[in-house]
């Protein structure tokens, strides 16, 4: 028998013919189940199991790296305490039931869509209902049974040095709680062994008590870093130049003694008292010795408290466990004179519990003439590392529950819309075009909310108050530039992208000038061209707002884009339609109203919900010209000081959220593409 | 027909009807309404200009600019005229606009093909990235860049350094397996055919390598290569470890079935020999001292590359490398008209590199042959001596000009030096520049990700079946069949990204880059100039992007089917 493996033996002229049956081989043994997918799709060759590897490597450390900042060290206050001003700006509170009323007009409208051009199925609305579950039962869950951060505060009249700067404690601290809340201090005695487990001191803590942690931490970093240089110095794996660096550097270093040693910490007793901030009558007090004495006081009402505390005869300081006292915000709202409440009018200092939002307008109380030191997030800041459960508690919470009304409307409008449209399609609608009736609503409202929004939230002459502009800002700014921009551009986009294609050279010439020129800028420029050259135009649009002006500009801009879109459009319809409709007698006018535009926005719908994407993305540029959209409102908020230091979060916040706006509307455009219904609804249009 | 039925029409009335004629009144209509509307707009901006004082013109850009810009070249400084100032601009803005396209096509061509993987995780990794850049806003992006990495930086006084600064020991015996490898695959592959003597001599080595290799790790847990020798103990006792095995091994050689003794001998031999060269110090424990120095600094103050620096004898070697490139260019033409006419597949393009790389080495021998010169004229306690060109080096008395002009290599590549605040040698580049064009490179690029996935998938799979079956191979299905095709579809919507990464460099405003429209904006508020700012800035962008348009259509032009 000659098989194929002994051909070589054979002299090269001969051909091989082979007779036999080729041998049966065994199948292979991996050809399904998840061990074949992984080495098809995953170590197919030795390149690829390398970046498999590599690929593996990196996703781990990003997704472990970030999730341990996320979750251990950022600070997502700025967050959750900012999200009116994320979403709706400066907005006038009075006008706020407007945004309300449209935006569940849109839950609504989107409900109605799937009714009319897709379904949902019953996981999806499994999904929705337990999101909302998920938002009303979690945080009372999490409150309930997670503990929130400690809050650390120091006492005594010894100032605590960490290199160049030294802090001594203040004597009072001033917090806001709610009646029948309960505040715990005692001596924070697990900090006062050693230096190792006061530098780990996590939670809310004051500024003389972040000085003990970092007073810990920099001396245990300079041992260590001591023990680093000399080892290094004992190798030879060094430079003479590094050498000679690290020899210097050890000259400078030196342990300073442990904390304990200098700051005779927790040695002696101590005075806590707290007292009503508004009387100054004393609740509860107490003297602190040893692990197990402890503070405990029921508050009576809401509002301010103050929390005294001195080390007995001021020998050393103490480290203070007190549960309950929790950062504020202050912040300064104008009530009018005849609005119920406090009786107080004009501006009024408000004052609110970052952990919770719990506010309170009680005036904040003073000695000697000036303001007690409260529990604000500057000098009472998150510090530490946190567990997973802190962050639960302290962040997570506190957002699900700003925003389970919120979405819990949201869900029952979408819910409604689905089902009235329905509803709506068994009564309406005929046998032989199920979705008729829901179909013609839906486009019907989709072409009348953009117009409704505008005068939402502007106003309406005497019916709706006129609102003002200059508070507009947030998501609610973007999306309204973006929807605005692409609908009032459509009128002069189709005209310039029917003139483009005209027999006429003039209108050709200049529509053609138009476009390209428009195109051929950035977006920048033309709003830069709007701020400062349409005030000069005319008296009367001296007065615009920024915001309208802004919108001049990205109306010019975007009918250039959408021009060139629905060129395109009218260049996929075969010329046999508009030579048929021709023959059939009809005018050009007919012909493009009739025949041809009808055909072209048919097929540019997918385009339009691309440059909607894009402008919505393209509307951030609105804050380089000084209005406050959803981006430039991240930026507003990292330079206020409470906030300060928190881009990071901030940032991700805006990427994130962003993300999931655009992506979603492209997904379900795609969706809807694909689906066939797009046809549909371009032809109910 | 209808001139038929109505023979007796009146002329005027036909002259109106007429359609062409209609037309034309028409668009002159259109012509009068539009200038007019220009015309008013225009007269009342200017007007109310005038009332300010503020009449367009460009008899300001002669005005002192009084502003600094950082990072500005040397002929800038304050005192310039707006003009200039705006010339800075310009040069910004051009500087991150074409290092931002060619870095762009770079990193989206790679992501393009990573789309296209074959392996699901490389596949879902770059489908993320471009999601995830697409979806969100450049302005945001940028803002990410620079506030958040390039501010987050290490300081001034400690850089991140790249290679970091130390001594690497380099491990000879690396290198030695490494030789051994290729040699043994190569000669065990081409000359020993027997296949179980080949089992054993390349299982002989593995084991050689692992024995060799854990013996180290075992006795040494100290990465300093000078303690070698040190710890007695362990090394015997890992010695007496390998003899058991390698007995173990040969034994269970013995017993095994006829397909593993081969392989079992092998481990035992390799064992034995690794143990030996081990314990006998035969196996290379010297290492290689590579002392590392910093070329590059990365601080929150930016970024500092080395810098290469032209020198007198740059012309010389220069002209060599461009008879090198002539003759390429003719080997290239002689060659494809060989590769026409006999069909032969020559390779050319290796006869061309190869070409420039001969006349380069000739050039750069010719040019560092000739003697520097003996003495050098340099300044001493203020007054010109000749010193001997090394005693002044040594001295340190030599100028960066004078290392150029003195120096024997065509060009000098000078390592970025630190000395006390700043840098003395060395291309800094500042985060600004760096975090605007990074954002461009990377939003940019996520599209043309996409863009060149659907130009690959849009040439039919059966181009690529076919190419296989004629017997090309990768590289020539590649370069002759898949590429040309996609080109045609990938081209077009490459050039539209172009544009927009061009049009997106006005975005520098937003992190304080000193590109034309921030510069610009700055002449407009001192000088009140905005009409004539506004043109201006749209007059730059517009010939960039008519200049991108032009180059792209050109390609396209190349790469459009030729049809009849």
């Amino acid at each position: 028998m000659t098989t194929l493996n002994d051909s070589r033996n054979l002299p090269q002229a001969e051909p091989v013919v082979n007779f036999d049956e080729p041998p049966v081989k065994p199948p292979p043994l991996l050809a399904v189940g998840p061990l074949a997918w992984v080495q098809k799709n995953l170590f197919s060759t030795p390149l690829d199991a390398l970046l498999t590897i590599v690929g593996v490597t990196l996703v781990i450390g990003a997704i472990t790296g970030f999730l341990g900042w996320a979750i251990g060290q950022a600070n997502w206050l700025a967050i959750n305490f900012n999200l009116r001003l994320f979403f709706l700006g400066r907005f006038e509170p009075e006008a706020e039931w407007r945004v309300t009323l449209l935006v569940l007009l849109v839950a609504f409208t989107i409900g109605l869509s799937f009714a009319a051009w897709a379904r949902l199925t019953r996981g999806v609305m499994l999904v929705l209902v337990l999101l909302v579950a998920l938002t009303f039962g979690l945080p009372p869950l999490f409150r309930a049974a997670l503990p929130v951060p400690a809050t650390y505060v120091a006492a005594g009249e010894v100032g605590i040095a960490s290199g160049a700067d030294t802090i001594t404690p203040q004597p009072q601290l001033a917090f806001i709680a709610r009646a029948g809340e309960t505040v715990t201090v005692r001596l924070a005695d697990s900090f006062s062994g050693d230096d190792a487990s006061l530098s780990g001191l996590s939670g809310f803590a004051d500024d003389a008590a972040n000085q003990l942690r970092n007073a810990a931490a920099r001396r245990l970093e300079t041992s260590a870093r001591i023990d680093e240089i000399t080892r290094l110095l004992a190798g030879d794996l060094l430079t003479s130049n590094q050498r000679a660096q690290l020899e210097e550097d050890l000259a400078e270093l030196s342990v300073p003694d442990a904390i304990t040693d200098t700051y005779a910490l927790n040695d002696a007793s101590v005075q806590v008292r707290i007292l009503r901030g508004t009387t100054g009558e004393e609740i509860g007090a107490a003297t602190l010795e040893g692990s197990t004495a402890s503070l405990s006081v029921t508050l009576p009402e809401d509002g301010w408290y103050i929390l005294d505390k001195g080390v007995d005869g001021g020998a050393g300081n103490a480290l203070l466990r007190a549960d309950g006292v929790f950062p504020l915000l202050e912040r300064t709202v104008t009530r009018a004179a005849d609005e119920a409440g406090t009786g107080r009018s004009g501006s009024i200092a408000q004052y609110a519990r970052l952990t919770d939002s719990f506010t309170t307008e009680e005036v904040r109380p003073t000695a000697d003439g000036r303001n007690l030191p409260m529990a604000t997030i500057i000098d009472t800041q998150l510090r530490g590392t946190r567990s997973f459960s802190e962050y639960l508690s302290l962040f997570v919470a506190p957002f699900l529950g700003q925003v389970n009304t919120a979405v819990l409307a949201l869900v029952v409008a979408m819910f409604a819309g689905y089902f009235g449209g329905q509803a709506l399609d068994r009564m309406r609608s005929p046998a032989n075009a199920p979705r008729r009736a829901s179909g013609r609503l839906v486009a019907w409202l989709w072409i009348v909310l953009p117009v409704l929004m505008f005068v939402f939230v502007y106003g309406l002459g005497s019916i709706l108050p006129l609102t003002d502009t200059r508070r507009w800002g947030g998501l609610m700014l973007t999306i309204m530039l973006a929807a605005v921009g692409i609908i009032a551009s459509f009128p002069l986009g189709v005209l310039l992208a029917l003139g483009r294609r005209s027999s006429l050279p003039i209108v050709s010439l200049f529509s053609t000038l138009y476009i390209e020129f428009v195109r051929g800028v950035p977006l920048i420029t033309v709003l830069f061209m709007a701020q400062l050259l349409v005030p000069l135009v005319n008296p009367t649009l001296a007065e615009l707002p920024n915001v309208f002006r802004a919108m001049i500009g990205i109306i010019l801009f975007s009918a250039a884009y959408l021009a060139e879109n629905v060129r395109g459009g009218l260049q996929s319809i075969p010329p046999g339609q508009e030579e048929a409709a021709r023959a059939l007698g009809l005018n050009g006018l007919q012909v493009t109203l009739q025949i041809t535009l009808p055909q072209a926005l048919r097929a540019v719908l997918p385009a339009l919900v691309g440059q909607f994407i894009s402008l919505f993305k393209d509307t951030s540029l609105v804050a380089i010209v000084g209005l406050l959209d959803f981006s430039a409102m991240g930026e507003l908020i990292v330079t206020q000081t409470e906030f300060l230091g928190l881009r990071r979060e901030v940032y991700i916040f805006l990427i994130v959220f962003y993300f999931a706006f655009t992506y979603s509307i492209a997904s379900v455009s795609r969706r809807i593409e694909a689906s066939g219904a797009g046809k549909a609804l371009a032809r109910k249009i | 027909m209808s001139a038929k039925s109505r023979p007796s029409r009146n002329p005027i009335l036909a002259i109106i009807s007429n359609v062409r004629v209609l037309q034309w009144v028409g668009q002159i209509v259109f012509v009068i309404i539009v200038v007019a509307l220009f015309s008013l707009i225009w007269t009342s901006i200017v007007t109310s200009l005038n009332t300010k004082n503020l009449a367009p013109n460009f008899d300001f850009l002669q005005n002192r600019a009084g502003f600094d810009i950082s990072n500005a070249p040397d002929w800038y400084s304050s005192n310039s005229d707006y003009w200039t100032a705006f010339q800075v601009g310009v040069t910004n803005s051009l500087r991150v606009i074409v290092s931002g396209l060619v870095l762009t096509t770079i990193l989206g061509i790679l992501m393009g093909i990573f789309l296209l993987s074959s392996n699901w995780l490389v596949r879902t990794i770059s489908r993320v990235y471009v999601e995830v850049l697409r979806n969100t806003p450049l302005l945001v992006q940028l803002f990410t860049w620079y506030f958040i990495v390039m501010l987050a930086l290490p300081s001034f006084q400690q850089p991140l350094t790249f290679p970091s600064e130390g001594v690497l020991p380099i491990p000879l015996r690396f290198a030695i397996y490494l030789v051994l490898f290729i040699f043994l695959r190569r000669s065990v592959d081409h000359l020993v055919i027997n296949a179980p003597r080949r089992v054993f001599i390349i299982t002989a080595f593995y084991a050689a390598v692992i024995a060799l290799e854990g013996a180290f790790r075992l006795a040494f847990t100290q990465p300093t290569w000078a303690a070698y020798y040190g710890s007695g103990n362990l090394l015997e006792f890992a010695f007496l470890l390998y003899i058991v095995i390698s007995a173990v091994l040969l034994a269970a050689a013995w017993f095994a079935p006829q397909e593993l003794r081969w392989r079992a001998l092998g481990l035992a031999v390799g064992q034995l020999i690794g143990g030996l060269l081990f314990y006998f110090g035969i196996a290379p424990n010297a290492a290689l001292r590579v002392e590392l120095v910093p070329a590059v600094y990365i601080s929150v103050r930016g970024f500092v590359f080395p810098e290469i620096l032209a020198t007198a004898r740059l012309a010389e070697w220069l002209a060599f490398v461009s008879v090198g490139v002539a003759l390429a260019i003719i080997l290239w033409i002689y060659f494809g008209r060989l590769i026409e006419t006999t069909g032969i597949q020559y390779q050319r393009g290796w006869y061309c590199v190869l070409a420039i790389v001969i006349f380069a080495a000739l050039g750069w021998v010719f040019a560092t042959a000739q003697p520097p010169p003996t003495v050098v004229p340099v300044e001493q306690d203020g007054q010109i001596v000749l010193l001997p060109l090394d005693e002044a080096r040594e001295q340190g008395l030599l100028t960066r000009e004078d290392e150029q002009l003195y120096s024997t290599q065509p060009f000098l590549f000078v390592l970025p030096e630190k000395r006390g605040l700043r840098f003395v040698s060395g291309t800094e580049i500042a985060p600004e520049y760096m975090a605007l064009l990074l954002g461009l490179t990377v939003y940019t690029s996520a599209f043309i990700a996409e863009i060149v996935r659907a130009g690959i998938l849009a040439v039919p799979r059966g181009q690529l079946e076919a190419s296989r079956a004629l017997g090309l191979t990768t590289v020539q299905t590649l370069r002759m069949i898949i590429l040309p095709q996609a080109l045609r579809v990938i081209i077009p919507p490459l050039g539209n990204q172009y544009l927009n990464l061009s049009k997106n460099s006005s975005l520098a405003i937003a992190i304080a880059y000193a590109d034309v429209v921030l510069v610009t904006t700055t002449i407009m508020n001192q000088s009140g100039q905005s009409v004539t700012g506004i043109t201006m800035i749209m007059i730059f962008y517009l010939i960039i992007s008519l200049l991108i348009s032009v180059v792209t259509n050109g390609f396209n032009r190349r790469f459009k089917l030729v049809t009849r």
